[in-house]
């Protein structure tokens, strides 16, 4: 068990009204896994992966990486482990945009602590996502499917536990956005790096090897798929 | 913190015209204050210099009871030098005696109430050397009723070289006296307030117009050793003593008032400054939500966050700062040698100050560091709030935001 939520709740004000994002949610992330939340809007799953990837602390109920409860964390614990054992990639792909390709990649290299070696590890990160030829182009220099690409090499630059992946290809057209489920994919089949997503696109589904459904902030279905 | 650093740098260059005019208060801020401390600061030395080169020297004496306001020169508080203090200036460095008295210089059908300063033609030149004074024409000749006049007097009453004139006073004992001169040569002294209204006479030809005798209204002594020692030795010779800092004490209180009047108008403007780079860091925060937030999400601490906010505050205030630093103290270093030529205002405006119509600033590396840390504290102060603020974004709906 690589992750864990168990009992986890989350509510959010907004205005005079108490939001129930999460009601007592209870879901085991294995290692090696490549597993969709889905819902419709509002059904909790950004939530459920905000939790996991220990940006933000449930209401109530406790949140487990590998075996530790990171619920209670201050904010600076919370960033070391999601420096040091989280990969993200955003659905607006969030590069730095002052920083190169391999710049961006370096800085999760920089804020995991590592200090040798980097500038290799940063190379073949991006020549792993086939942006050998662009290390010291600006993200406003490469298209959004690149981007999505140093974003990802970003994500798996340091190794980490487990991939968050929200929305990765909702700003990709649908040729970009294939290629990028297969490289994650690619990824968690030759590595097994473990990747989470959140997403309600057709195309990351029919990819995932396990979907669980949220729906008013509650899991209403778990299908693990067979290998495809 | 190097790392921190260069994204600050490149963050700055993202939105240039933003980062320069927000700069440009600071530079403006940082050179004027360094331009405006080595002008007040040349200011002072100006008066001390006028002072020292026209009348003053290091020491001045007068007779006890004689008015010291420099307005009013009566001839009856004039006295001898007594043997015993003369032999003890002669100890203390060169000294020259001088008379200063009222008179009425008259050119035809214009006159003007002038002071006539009658001077030891050998003595006078030993304390006052007059190497920054312009003369057209030349000295009085002892015994030829000849006079030396400040410029500004020489172009009131219409003088030139050549002009005869008649110089009229009361003599020491009351009476009326007056005599023939011929102005032989136009000042431009150090002192202002001399070339306005003063006149130059030698004793020989002042002695008989004013019935002078051997009273003496000022001795200047170009000191060869400390104030206070010469000024104990002098005490109770029948003379009071006065130091150059005492005889500019007035001119000197009114740079003060400067100092303080350019630091209040200094101080403005980097106030301006402040909020112009705090409303500049704000401005980046609140553009860059989901760019921090991406940092936060990747790991990096909100205290990093807060320093990286600040950096851009300290590298613009730093770099506009320098900038400011390099015009101000260029300008102030320039000026100390080139020095700033008022005499043409001074013939316009009728100056009486006791300076000097040449004004030379005062380089100093220490107000240049002062005004550049000044103005980079300033900066990196004004970042602190909007730092702050962004290093508390919640990363979590930070990095979804638009």
């Amino acid at each position: 068990m690589i992750c864990q939520l168990v009992g986890v709740t989350k509510s959010y004000p907004m205005g005079d009204l108490l939001v129930q994002a999460l009601r007592g949610v209870n879901v085991s992330v294995g290692a090696g896994e490549f597993t969709v939340f889905a819902g419709p809007s509002g059904s909790g799953k950004s939530t459920a992966l905000n939790l996991l990837g220990c940006l933000d602390r449930p209401t109530s109920g406790e949140v487990f990486l590998d075996g530790q409860n990171v619920a209670t964390l201050s904010d600076d614990a919370l960033g070391a482990v999601r420096a040091r054992r989280i990969g993200f990639i955003f659905q607006s792909f969030n590069l730095i945009p002052v920083l190169t390709a391999s710049e961006n990649v370096d800085l999760a290299l920089r804020l995991a602590g590592v200090e040798g070696s980097r500038a290799e590890r940063v190379e073949k990160a991006l020549t792993e996502v086939g942006l050998k030829d662009y290390l010291h182009r600006r993200p406003s220099q490469l298209s959004g499917g690149q981007q999505q690409r140093v974003a990802i090499a970003r994500a798996l630059v340091k190794s980490p536990a487990i991939v968050i992946a929200d929305e990765p290809t909702a700003n990709l057209d649908s040729t970009n956005g294939e290629a990028i489920l297969d490289l994650m994919r690619q990824m968690n089949e030759e590595k097994g790096v473990t990747f989470l997503f959140s997403t309600h696109d057709p195309m990351v589904m029919a990819r995932a090897k396990r979907v669980v459904r949220l729906k008013d902030g509650e899991v209403v279905a778990d299908e693990v798929r067979a290998p495809s | 913190m190097s790392f921190l650093l260069a994204i600050a740098g490149r963050n700055l260059l993202r939105n240039t015209s933003r980062t320069v005019i927000t700069g440009a208060a600071v530079l403006f801020g940082v050179g004027l204050s360094i331009l405006g401390w080595g002008l007040v600061a040349g200011l002072d030395e100006n008066v001390l210099r006028a002072a020292r080169t026209t009348y003053a020297a290091d020491l001045l004496l007068r007779p006890d009871g004689y008015p010291t306001d420099g307005l009013t020169y009566p001839l009856a508080d004039a006295a001898p030098v007594p043997a015993e203090l003369a032999a003890l200036l002669d100890d203390l460095g060169p000294w020259t005696a001088r008379t200063a008295f009222a008179a009425k210089l008259v050119n035809g059908s214009d006159a003007q109430r002038i002071t006539v300063w009658a001077y030891d033609g050998e003595r006078d030149p030993l304390v006052f050397p007059r190497d920054g004074w312009k003369v057209q024409g030349r000295w009085p000749t002892p015994g030829a009723n000849e006079l030396a006049v400040g410029h500004s007097l020489a172009r009131l009453l219409a003088l030139e070289e050549g002009t005869d004139v008649v110089l009229q006073t009361r003599t020491r004992d009351g009476a009326i006296n007056a005599n023939n001169f011929r102005v032989v040569g136009l000042v431009r002294s150090d002192n202002a307030a001399l070339d306005n209204l003063g006149a130059w006479l030698e004793f020989t030809d002042a002695v008989p117009l004013a019935l002078l005798g051997d009273a003496r209204s000022h001795l200047s002594v170009r000191l060869r050793g400390d104030h206070a020692e010469a000024a104990s030795r002098l005490a109770g010779k029948g003379f009071q003593t006065s130091t150059l800092e005492q005889e500019c004490e007035d001119l000197l209180a009114l740079n003060r008032i400067r100092r303080k009047s350019l630091s209040i108008v200094v101080g403005m403007i980097m106030l301006i400054a402040a909020v112009g780079i705090a409303n500049t860091v704000i401005m980046a925060a609140f553009e860059r939500v989901r760019e921090v937030g991406t940092l936060l999400a990747l790991g990096m601490r909100r205290r990093d966050i807060r320093v990286l906010f600040m950096l851009e505050g300290g590298v613009m205030g730093l770099s506009a700062g320098l900038m400011g630093a390099l015009l101000g103290g260029g300008a102030v270093a320039h000026l100390q040698r080139k020095g700033i030529d008022l005499s043409s205002a001074v013939d316009t405006l009728g100056g009486s100050m006791a300076m000097s119509t040449m004004i030379y600033t005062q380089f100093s590396w220490g107000v240049v560091g002062v005004a550049l840390a000044f103005g980079t504290t300033v900066s990196v102060l004004a970042a602190l709030w909007p730092a702050t603020w962004a290093s508390r974004i919640v990363p979590a709906d930070a990095v979804k935001a638009d």
